[in-house]
C-alpha cells in the first residue's frame, strides 16, 4: 500500500497516541481482571451494585460515601479506583498527543496552531482537574 | 471509509443480528421491568456479561453502518438495562473515545487525517463538550432521557435523508481557512488517487462543532453522526478525509466530557469496561466483515435499531 508523506506533527501525534492508548487499554483490562478475580478489595462490593447502579450519580456517591473529583486516585488499593486509573490514562491520551506537537509548531514559528493546541490542552486540563466551573452537580 | 471489494450480504445476516440482539435484550428488559424475576444475589455479572455481549453486536453493526458506537450504545443500554442514565452516558462517552483512540494512529499514518483541519474544530467541540457534560449531569434524568430519545430519532431521520458527496465542489476557500492553511492534497492509499481539496464556511463550521460538542457531552452519544455531514456537506471536506478527521475530533471532544464524568463519579467500571471491550472486539470483526457485508443493508438494520431504541428512550423519558 502506498503511504503518503506525513508531516512531523502528524507522525509525532500518531506515535504518542499509539503508545498512550496501548498502555491505557492494557491497564484498563488488567485492573478490571484483577477486580473480577478478587485480587483487590472492591468497594462497594460487586454484589451490591444491582441496587446501587439504579441511583443517580449524586445518590450513588451519598450511598457509597464516595466523593467527586480526584478522590478515586487517593484510594488505588480499591479495585474500582484501579480500573478508573485505566480510564484516566485513556482520557489523558489526547492531552499528551496535542501537547507533544506544540514544540513542532513553535519551531516552525506557526504560532496560530501552537496557540490552538495550547488552548485545547488547557480546556482538557480544566476538565481533568475536576473543577466545577459554574454548575453544581 | 476505505472502498473495499464487496460481496452480497447473506440474506440471513441482518435478521440474525436483530434476532441475536432481541434474544439478548428481551430477558434483560423483562427482568429489569419485573416481568421475569432478576437473578438473585450476585446478578451483577449477568448484567456485566449482557452489556459485553450487546456491545459486541453493536460494534459489529457500527463499523459497516458508518456510525460510532456511542450513538447505538446510549439509547439501547439506557432503554433496556437497569443502569441509571448518568452511568450509561459516562460509559457511552468512554466507548466513543476508546474506539476513536484505537483507530487514530493508523488513520494518521495512512494520511487520512489533516491536523490543521482537526485542531480548530477539536478546540471548539471539546470546549462545548464539557459544558454539555455539566448541563447533562445537572438536569433531571427524565428530561435528558426525553432529549436523548428525540435526538436519536432525529439522527435516524438524518441517516435516512442525508446524501454524501465523495468530493464536494468548493469554488473558493474562505479567508479564515486560508489564514489557517486548511487545504491539501488527499492521497487515497487504497485507490491510489491524489485529489486537491480546500474548505469553505470555516467560521460556520466552528459554530456548528460547538453545538455538536455540546450535544455529545449532554447525551454521551459521541458525535460522528453529525461531524461527518458537517465536514463533508457544509465545509466541503472530501468524504474519506471527513470520516477520518471526525474520528480524531471525537477522541478529543469525548476525552474532555469523559474527564468531567469521571471526576463527577459517573463512570462505573463494571458497566464501562465490559462495554469498551465488547464494542472494540465487535468493531474489529465489523471491520473484517466490511468485505462480505452490504453496508446499505447493515445501515438499514442500524436505522431500524435506532428508531426502536429512540422511541423506547422517548417513551421512558415521558414516563410510559
Amino acid at each position: 500500500m502506498h503511504r503518503p508523506p506525513l508531516s512531523r506533527e502528524e507522525k509525532r501525534y500518531a506515535a504518542v497516541l499509539h503508545w498512550g492508548s496501548l498502555v491505557g487499554f492494557v491497564v484498563l483490562v488488567a485492573t478490571f481482571l484483577m477486580d473480577l478475580a478478587g485480587l483487590v478489595e472492591v468497594q462497594p462490593p460487586l454484589a451490591d451494585l444491582p441496587r446501587l447502579w439504579k441511583l443517580s450519580t449524586a445518590d450513588y456517591l451519598a450511598a457509597t460515601h464516595g466523593a467527586a473529583g480526584w478522590h478515586w486516585a487517593t484510594a488505588l488499593s480499591n479495585g474500582d479506583s484501579l480500573s478508573l486509573m485505566g480510564i484516566a490514562l485513556l482520557s489523558a491520551c489526547p492531552i499528551l498527543s496535542i501537547a507533544a506537537i506544540i514544540p513542532i509548531y513553535l519551531r516552525e514559528k506557526n504560532y496560530v496552531y501552537a496557540a490552538l493546541c495550547l488552548a485545547t490542552v488547557a480546556v482538557l486540563l480544566v476538565a481533568a482537574s475536576g473543577a466545577r466551573l459554574f454548575l453544581r452537580t | 471509509m476505505p472502498t473495499l471489494p464487496r460481496q452480497p450480504t447473506p440474506r440471513w445476516l441482518p435478521a440474525a443480528g436483530l434476532l441475536a440482539f432481541a434474544a439478548l435484550a428481551f430477558p434483560l428488559t423483562a427482568s429489569a421491568a419485573g416481568v421475569v424475576p432478576a437473578p438473585a444475589g450476585g446478578s451483577w455479572w449477568v448484567w456485566a456479561l449482557g452489556t459485553f455481549v450487546a456491545c459486541f453486536f453493536m460494534g459489529i453493526a457500527a463499523v459497516p453502518a458508518g456510525v460510532g458506537g456511542g450513538v447505538l450504545f446510549v439509547p439501547i443500554v439506557s432503554g433496556f438495562f437497569p443502569f441509571h442514565l448518568d452511568f450509561v452516558r459516562g460509559a457511552g462517552l468512554l466507548v466513543a473515545m476508546a474506539s476513536t483512540l484505537a483507530a487514530g494512529p493508523s488513520l494518521l499514518r495512512n494520511g487520512m487525517v489533516n491536523l490543521r483541519l482537526v485542531m480548530p474544530l477539536a478546540l471548539s467541540s471539546s470546549l462545548s463538550s464539557i459544558a454539555g457534560a455539566m448541563v447533562g449531569l445537572a438536569l433531571p434524568a427524565w428530561l435528558v432521557q426525553t432529549l436523548l430519545g428525540t435526538a436519536i430519532l432525529a439522527i435516524a431521520a438524518l441517516m435516512i435523508a442525508m446524501r454524501k458527496s465523495e468530493f464536494p465542489h468548493v469554488p473558493h476557500p474562505d479567508p479564515l481557512s486560508r489564514r489557517l492553511g486548511i487545504h491539501g492534497v488527499f492521497r487515497d492509499p487504497i485507490a491510489g488517487t491524489e485529489t486537491p481539496w480546500q474548505v469553505h464556511r470555516t467560521a460556520t463550521g466552528i459554530v456548528l462543532f460547538l453545538a455538536i460538542g455540546f450535544l455529545g457531552g449532554l447525551l454521551g452519544v459521541g458525535a460522528g453522526w453529525a461531524n461527518v455531514p458537517g465536514l463533508n456537506l457544509m465545509m466541503g471536506v472530501p468524504l474519506k478525509l471527513a470520516a477520518a478527521s471526525s474520528s480524531l475530533i471525537l477522541s478529543i471532544a469525548s476525552a474532555s466530557a469523559t474527564w468531567y464524568y469521571l471526576n463527577s463519579g459517573a463512570i462505573l467500571p463494571v458497566i464501562a469496561v465490559p462495554s469498551v471491550i465488547g464494542m472494540m472486539m465487535g468493531a474489529r470483526i465489523g471491520a473484517h466483515l466490511l468485505t462480505v457485508l452490504n453496508p446499505a443493508a447493515v445501515r438499514r438494520l442500524v436505522i431500524a435499531m435506532l428508531l426502536f431504541a429512540g422511541a423506547r428512550a422517548l417513551l421512558k423519558g415521558l414516563g410510559y
